[in-house]
């Protein structure tokens, strides 16, 4: 067996992610719900950095962050820093998270959610003088009470193709 | 963990600060825009599908309709080029200058940037069509953005609409000058220090005046709605309605001033 097997599919769920995360809504639709858009990305990293941390690298979810960047307009390595944190963080609990229950690991994921929303935040005020508001928030809770199906739906991906 | 950090934080501050990374960012951004188009593509197919499965009597009152809108913009236009010819002639005899020419190229949407409090969009044509920063993108209705960064075959739009824009106005019965700054709600535009006895009503068209040299002369920028004129304030409370359909329109204009 290579060592090397299942990373595609670790790069094609993030890819379905940045798609979920550019599809924009009917004009029908009220704009604030636009707010409660989940963090597809970071949420998607986050598992895998748990789930199969030997297969996930600091430097490759930085990279990968410049093409989200440009994808919904934020300044150049704000999104890496905050993929890179993901990733940092499953990688220095990951031992803890596979034992911990459903919540608790909606729980985690909450946690870095909201880090990577407040440095989004605060970046894109600093940056690109957005007005500062509090939906930042919003999107967090929405992606960790999703969490749990998210992480569900990824590891039945992985029994069916192993990553390793 | 920490050097990435440190990192990224230098390029933001160095791509929100300065202009440095514009090539980077157009190259990668060149290298994202089918992700665009097959985010957007239910959209595309829909619209595909309406018209595979129209009827014929639908697209003869279509037809009609668009015959009528034709014949009355004709119309429109034959009076327009008179004015324009008058206006010229009038300017030779007070020895200003001609108004530059506009042409301009038509761009299809085709993406939406994701985050509700930013309003911009992305179209489908760029470097290539000799679209560049700065430019003033139109809708049917009126002005709707201006480009603020163009990749090999896409550009990024700002709308009027946007917190960050704003756009130089007068009002088209009074010559009363001001600034259209955007809210961040696709139906509001509020206007900058209007001296409270301005000479303003609900009503008036706002066009752009072309101060700045960022938009060009002329073009709808809204309806004004509401004035509020609090004793106690230096400045009304001037509330107007974009002409453009900024949350609506398909299809827009890139303005390209000196070529015809």
């Amino acid at each position: 067996m290579s060592p090397r097997r299942g990373g595609w599919l670790i790069f094609a769920t993030l890819l379905v992610a940045m798609l979920a995360s550019v599809v924009h809504l009917p004009a029908s639709v009220p704009d604030w719900v636009g707010h409660l858009r989940p963090d597809w990305i970071v949420a998607v990293l986050f598992y895998w950095s748990f789930a199969a941390s030997e297969r996930t690298g600091l430097v490759e979810a930085w990279l990968l962050g410049f093409v989200v960047d440009v994808l919904v307009g934020d300044p150049l390595g704000l999104n890496g820093a905050c993929m890179a944190g993901a990733v940092f963080s499953g990688h220095v609990l990951h031992e803890r998270i596979r034992l911990y229950s459903v919540l608790q690991r909606a729980g985690v994921a909450l946690g870095v959610l909201l880090l990577a929303a407040l440095v989004r935040e605060v970046a894109r005020v600093l940056a690109l003088g957005t007005t500062p508001s509090y939906w930042f928030l919003a999107a967090p809770g929405v992606t960790a009470l999703l969490f749990p199906l998210l992480a569900l739906a990824l590891a039945a991906l992985r029994r069916r193709f192993p990553v390793r | 963990m920490a050097g990435l950090c440190v990192a990224s934080g230098a390029l933001v501050a160095v791509d929100g600060g300065t202009a440095t990374l514009k090539p980077l960012r157009g190259a990668l951004t060149s290298g994202v825009s089918p992700l665009y188009y097959v985010a957007e593509s239910p959209y595309l197919l829909g619209g595909r599908m309406d018209r595979l499965f129209s009827t014929h009597a639908g697209l003869r009152a279509d037809v009609e309709r668009l015959e009528t809108e034709l014949v009355e913009l004709r119309r429109t236009a034959g009076r327009y080029r008179g004015l324009v010819a008058e206006n010229d002639r009038l300017r030779a005899l007070l020895g200003s200058t001609e108004s530059l020419p506009e042409g301009v190229l038509v761009a299809e949407i085709i993406a939406i940037l994701p985050n509700p409090a930013r309003h911009e969009v992305v179209i489908d044509k760029g470097l290539g069509d000799s679209v560049s920063t700065g430019q003033a993108v139109v809708d049917s209705g009126g002005l709707f953005g201006q480009v603020v960064q163009s990749a090999a075959s896409t550009s990024r739009v700002l709308l009027i609409s946007d917190t960050t824009h704003a756009v130089p106005v007068h009002v088209n019965r009074s010559n009363l000058r001001s600034i259209a700054a955007g809210t961040g709600s696709f139906d509001r535009l509020m206007l900058e220090s209007v001296p409270i006895a301005s000479d303003i009503v609900p009503g008036d068209l706002l066009v752009s005046s072309g101060l700045g040299g960022r938009f060009p002369f002329g073009h709808p920028v809204g309806i004004v709605q509401s004035v509020v004129r609090d004793p106690g304030d230096d400045f009304a409370r001037v509330e107007a309605m974009p002409s453009a359909a900024l949350d609506r329109s398909r299809h827009v204009l890139v303005v390209r001033e000196g070529d015809a």
